[in-house]
């Protein structure tokens, strides 16, 4: 029952700013770490989804509790930043009321680090596309260096055969 | 523990509750868990009194402990202890 809020990426000009929801998503960010434990958060993930999660902890240590067994296969990656240390804090969303306009700035407070850790692990935009776009640059570019990612295959962490 | 959005009941409404209301289970909602030292523990009963959701038992012979069904790790029991016995401990420091 924990609060959930969507985001799209594209090349092209959004051109429906209202607010949006997505049950089929590629990136899955938890914004808090406890939320590894006991929410469903895999519901709806895209195969090759990345889970990213804001926390201090190594992915390995976060494994008890990435369920259920049977999503795993649908992902790619679970990466953790530790998102918090960057002093940047809780940003205020400012939708416009009705959904008219978002003010919400990209790469701004908590999510800044998120952002870069959340395009390292999934390859869904270019470091230096985001940092163009970033408001809080510092962060993202640490968020991208520092995120570390635990890659998935066939819903078993680390089980990639690399080609010899 | 966890109940997806679908299963818990329309505006929350359940039958009157006697002892628990097991279709409402909050302890998934917790991040921090309280944690007693039983030694530095006088029994004074704050913690019990103050906690909003009933989460606190106390028990003659085994003093203070926690209902971790329903805890939401609000944090005022640590908060009003006056001898600060109750931690707050990150819950994934736990392995259950």
């Amino acid at each position: 029952m924990a609060c959930k809020s969507y985001a799209r990426i594209s090349p092209e000009p959004i051109q429906t700013v209202y607010e949006y929801e997505n049950g089929h998503h590629d990136v899955i960010v938890l914004a808090e770490e406890t939320l590894i434990k006991g929410q469903r958060y895999l519901d709806g993930a895209k195969p090759e989804c990345v889970v990213v999660v804001n926390s201090a902890r190594e992915p390995e240590a976060l494994l008890r509790w990435f369920e259920p067994a049977e999503s795993l296969p649908l992902v790619k990656a679970l990466a953790c930043i530790d998102a918090n240390s960057f002093d940047a804090g809780v940003m205020l969303t400012f939708d416009g009321t009705e959904g008219a306009s978002d003010d919400t700035k990209i790469g701004a407070g908590v999510g800044a680090a998120v952002a870069g850790a959340a395009a390292k692990a999934s390859g869904c935009v270019k470091l230096e596309s985001l940092l163009a776009a970033a408001d809080n640059k510092k962060a993202v570019q640490a968020g991208w260096d520092q995120v570390r990612v635990l890659p998935f295959c066939d819903g078993k962490p680390n089980a990639c055969e690399t080609p010899s | 523990m966890a109940k997806s959005y679908p299963e818990v009941p329309f505006a929350a409404i359940v039958p009157c509750p006697t002892v628990e209301n097991d279709k409402m289970v909050t302890g998934n909602w917790r991040s921090l868990r309280p944690v007693v030292d039983m030694e530095a523990c006088t029994s004074c009963k704050l913690c019990w009194l103050l906690c909003p959701d009933a989460s606190v038992v106390y028990d003659e012979a085994e003093g203070i402990s926690f209902n971790l069904k329903y805890c939401k790790g609000c944090g005022i029991c640590s908060s009003v202890c006056p001898v600060d016995a109750i931690r707050d401990v990150p819950e994934l420091d736990f392995i259950d």
